[in-house]
């Protein structure tokens, strides 16, 4: 059986939250409130992210294949408390690079027209 | 674990609230957990408003999203189940839109004629006078009566207006006009003003100061292209100039006019004269408005009116007999209370239409749901929630409902086209549409059937132990309350049908009784046709008298007229009120007798032309003229009344007033129905045209209807008339051309359309009833075949079997007719009113309608019962 290949398009343009939620688990399995935390201190405090704006995000990408939940285990840098860890699935990093990519382009065009200055070499 | 804060367990609590269950399911726990996290390192960090107020909007702006989220999937879903079982569907959709479609288009005619509001200003402070006499007949006010009224009345303003005709000539094709002649306060007490330009002045009712015209929208826009210019124009009104000095808003009817074929185009002042004798009182020609002023209440207006009419009874004695009184009647009674109580009954019809068409429905469903019992439990075990399935089939029936209602529009469309059709004198129908505030109504109703039909279903699944169907178990226990709600589903079917069909059966009857009254005329092939013969041109009366006499001269002597008369209220059209009357040996007073009688204005050849029967003596001939001795026809009931037992051909009779002449009875005719087929005909005195004098000095009688009778279709001697009346006097417009087939038609217009309607719903009832009764029996068989092949393996007959399953599918026919008779004989007691010579407890009818639901409903047993014979015992013990 051939195997349909993934279209990231039709989920572009991502909000805000969204490309931050799936770039937060980019490096690795998260629970809830790690998402939070990193997003907040990511963006310098420009993207926070409420419980109820999170869960109904993660909600949308679990049943549309982006994450996928993974155990419950207890985090040992905050209470004991047993959380439920999240993942990024393969489709979900192909939408997020997809999206990475397209700000790129914008980045880019902005440059070509001095919006912005260019990137000083290292 | 810590024992939760108080403001975790106000997080925990709204989410609850918020969130559909599925998701607090999944993510319930994982939040609070989450925003503990989040509120102790706000806690300390000093920042626990702004993790509020963040937490607060994140939740208002998911929580609904999450729910349009599920509703969107219950959609799709309930879209797919539709698809996959189409009979099913068309069959449930066809049966909802019956019931939605009939309740909107009644909903649209009730609102159109009951709710809304009159197009006059605070329309609940206006009413409209009658006077009473004591034999219950009612009528307007005289001249004098309402210049007392005026001068003497405090708590109401009073206005008065008549119904007339005019003839516009010069500039096109002449034309006749209906007119209303109003009081110069006639549109103040309306609480209508013009659109353009001014209102009547108080001096333009003095006679000669009247030379001024309104216009009606209607006639503005036809005649002269809604321009202002048309203002300070000169119109000629039946010979006279008046000029246009405003136009009246679009919708403006005066009272009587609300459903009148005929709707006023002009406005003309009223000529009163202020200065006539205030002793003659007779002539109640005036039909009467009141405001009431502000702060006056409509019993407290009656009680100064009733002071009044007692003080009338003592300044002018012997004028007013006893019976006598003065009422004040709301207009919104006015105009529409006589059909109030048919449109709410054929109302309620509709909405026991709805109720069989949702118990149908349920019905359906919950056969469906038992067939589906292996999915819901394949689902549930995969995690779906009772509330979330419940909510799953909830959707599907507003789906389902709201797929009806737009079915049910297309024949909510169709009804109310056939209402305008059958009955286009029901005031206000042509207001009824539809219109946002319907078409919402009918999404609304779609909501509340789809509550209605899907509730029992969705309990059924609540209630559901769906472990046994997992293995194929069906869940044997719960079969007989299933069967019990089916049987009781089926019982209130019959029910409601059998009160819709006993409703149906007594319209048809009374409908049927009222076509057969004799109207004492023979309408077949007759054509009438109304012309009004102007004053200028014909001030006098011999000249008008002439007119008609050379016209229907010209008419007899064309090719395909059989006959030609004519009169002055035509039959089943319009009466010209009643007037006292002396018999010989009498002598006439100033009160006159207290002896009314109805009154006619006939040609020589109108008995002959419409088929009126003569009983004794002769009719009207061309030498009855005004020179000749006066002479008078009487009717049968008159004649019974007056001379019982004596001939009253050679009696001499007067009416009362001055100046009338006494009359020789000439001849006796059969009674005619003047007013209606179902009013007993009242006693009649017939004038010649020629002789006649009106009660008020120097009318002349010059409105008069043609009647011709052809020998072949009457509708082709159109062109004729109009012919032999331009050869007369190119000036004059006729009018008003219809058969007198099509008047007998509209006076049975309103029964044709409520026997019509109640019959078409009550046929749907017993379709509906019986094809339910067919589907839950069948279904009933299914579920039963094994242990029908266990009876038939242990010795049961083919007789036994059908006779088992006739008593499962009769049992709740016959509870169903009982409870449904009990319902009739409450409810038709309210159809009183609607019925011609027929009781509301008529027992034929009672016992015809019961046996035929009982025939249908034993035939819809039959052929399930049959189909259980044909069960092979081997087969059905296999299966199960």
């Amino acid at each position: 059986m051939v195997k349909r290949r993934f279209d990231p398009e039709p989920y572009l343009p991502l909000t805000p939250p969204m490309f931050q939620l799936l770039l937060a688990l980019a490096d690795g399995d998260k629970h809830g409130y790690a998402i939070i935390k990193e997003v907040e201190r990511r963006t310098a405090g420009k993207v926070r992210l409420s419980a109820g704006t999170l869960y109904a995000l993660i909600r949308r990408f679990v049943n549309e294949g982006l994450i996928v939940e993974c155990d419950e285990r207890p985090d040992p840098a905050l209470d004991d408390e047993r959380r439920r860890y999240y993942r990024l699935a393969d489709n979900g990093r192909e939408v997020a690079a997809a999206e990475a990519r397209r700000m790129e382009e914008a980045v880019g065009h902005a440059r070509a027209k001095l919006l912005l200055p260019k990137p000083r070499p290292a | 674990m810590d024992k939760d804060i108080p403001q975790v367990r106000l997080f925990r609590g709204l989410v609850r609230a918020l969130f559909p269950a599925d998701f607090r399911a999944g993510y319930e726990a994982e939040m609070t957990r989450t925003f503990r996290a989040q509120h102790r390192e706000a806690g300390a960090a000093g920042g626990v408003a702004r993790l509020w107020w963040e937490t607060l909007a994140g939740l208002v702006r998911t929580a609904p999203r999450e729910h349009l989220a599920q509703l969107r999937q219950d959609i799709v879903y309930a879209l797919r189940m539709m698809r996959r079982t189409p009979a099913f569907t068309a069959i449930a959709i066809l049966t909802l839109a019956t019931g939605i479609g009939a309740s909107t288009a009644l909903w649209s005619i009730v609102d159109a004629v009951l709710l809304r509001p009159l197009p006059y200003a605070h329309a609940e402070s206006l009413a409209v006078m009658w006077n009473h006499w004591a034999d219950n007949s009612q009528a307007g006010l005289s001249n004098p009566e309402l210049f007392d009224a005026r001068e003497r009345l405090r708590s109401f303003e009073v206005a008065a207006f008549t119904k007339g005709s005019a003839n516009l000539t010069g500039g096109g094709e002449p034309e006749r006009l209906v007119a209303t002649h109003l009081t110069a306060n006639g549109l103040s007490v309306l609480g209508v003003r013009p659109v353009v330009g001014r209102d009547f002045r108080a001096e333009e009712e003095l006679a000669g100061n009247g030379r001024v015209v309104l216009l009606t929208h209607g006639l503005w826009q036809r005649r002269f292209g809604g321009s202002r210019a048309v203002l300070g124009q000169t119109l000629t009104l039946n010979g006279e100039p008046h000029s246009v000095i405003g136009v009246l808003p679009a919708g403006f009817e005066v009272p009587n006019e609300f459903g009148a074929l005929q709707r006023s185009a002009v406005v003309l002042p009223i000529t009163l004269d202020p200065a006539a004798p205030r002793h003659e009182r007779g002539s109640h020609y005036l039909s009467t408005l009141a405001r009431l002023r502000p702060g006056r209440s409509l019993t407290a207006a009656q009680a100064e009116l009733d002071l009044l009419t007692r003080a009338f009874d003592r300044e002018y004695p012997g004028e007013y007999n006893a019976g006598y009184r003065a009422s004040l009647t709301p207009i919104r009674t006015e105009i529409v209370g006589p059909v109030r109580r048919p449109l709410l009954i054929l109302f309620g019809a509709v909405l026991l239409l709805l109720l069989i068409a949702c118990a149908n429905v349920a019905n359906l469903l919950l056969a469906r749901g038992a067939a589906r019992a292996k999915e819901i439990a394949v689902r549930q075990a995969t995690g779906a929630s009772p509330a979330r399935l419940v909510r799953q089939v909830l959707t599907e029936s507003l789906v389902l409902a709201l797929a009806a209602a737009v079915v049910g529009i297309g024949l909510a469309r169709a009804i109310l086209a056939l209402a305008a059709a059958a009955a286009p004198n029901l005031p206000r129908l042509d207001e009824a549409g539809l219109d946002l505030a319907v078409l919402a109504f009918a999404a609304g109703l779609a909501a509340l059937t789809a509550l209605a039909f899907g509730s029992l279903p969705a309990l059924q699944l609540a209630g559901r132990d769906t472990a046994p169907h997992l293995h194929g178990d069906r869940g044997g226990s719960r079969t007989a309350l299933r069967q019990g709600v089916r049987a009781a589903l089926v019982t209130a079917q019959i029910a409601l049908a059998l009160v819709l069909l006993v409703g149906a059966g007594l319209l048809i009857q009374s409908f049927a009784r009222l076509r057969q009254v004799p109207g004492g005329f023979n309408p077949d092939r007759v054509l009438t046709v109304l012309l009004s013969v102007p004053s200028s041109g014909y001030p006098e009366r011999e000249p008008v008298v002439r007119l008609f006499e050379r016209l229907l001269d010209g008419l007899r002597a064309s090719p395909g007229v059989v006959g030609a008369g004519a009169v002055a209220g035509l039959p089943l059209q319009s009466g010209l009120g009643d007037w006292d009357f002396y018999l010989e040996g009498e002598i006439p007073g100033p009160h006159g007798s207290n002896r009314p009688a109805d009154w006619q204005v006939v040609t020589p050849g109108y008995f002959e032309t419409l088929g009126i029967r003569r009983v004794r003596g002769r009719s009207f001939s061309p030498a009855d003229r005004a020179d000749a001795p006066a002479v008078a026809m009487i009717n049968e009931t008159l004649a019974r009344t007056i001379f019982a037992g004596r001939d009253p051909v050679g009696r001499q009779i007067r009416m009362s007033g001055e100046g009338q002449a006494w009359r020789t009875i000439v001849g006796v005719v059969a009674d005619v129905r003047q007013d209606a087929l179902d009013a007993p005909p009242m006693p009649e005195i017939y004038m010649p045209h020629a002789q006649f004098l009106s009660f008020r000095p120097g009318m002349i009688m010059r409105t008069l209807t043609v009647v011709v009778r052809a020998s072949g279709d009457a509708a082709a001697l159109t062109n004729t008339v109009r012919q032999q009346v331009r050869a007369l006097d190119p000036g004059l417009p006729i009018s008003t051309v219809t058969t007198m087939d099509e008047v007998v038609a509209r006076s049975l217009a309103e029964p044709r359309l409520h026997s019509l309607l109640l019959g078409f719903f009550a046929a749907v009832a017993l379709v509906l009833a019986v094809v339910g009764t067919y589907g839950v029996l069948a279904y009933q068989v299914t579920e039963r075949t094994r242990e029908i092949g266990l009876r038939q393996a242990l010795g049961a007959k083919a007789g036994d079997i059908q006779k088992m399953v006739l008593r499962q599918g009769m049992g709740p026919a016959l509870a169903g007719v009982a409870v449904g008779l009990g319902g009739a004989l409450l409810l038709t007691r309210l159809l009183a009113t609607q019925l011609f010579e027929v009781a509301p407890l008529d027992p034929t009818t009672f016992a015809a309608t019961s046996a035929i639901l009982l025939a249908a409903a034993l035939l819809a047993c039959f052929l399930p019962a049959r189909r259980a014979t044909g069960v092979e015992p081997s087969t059905a013990l296999r299966a199960g």
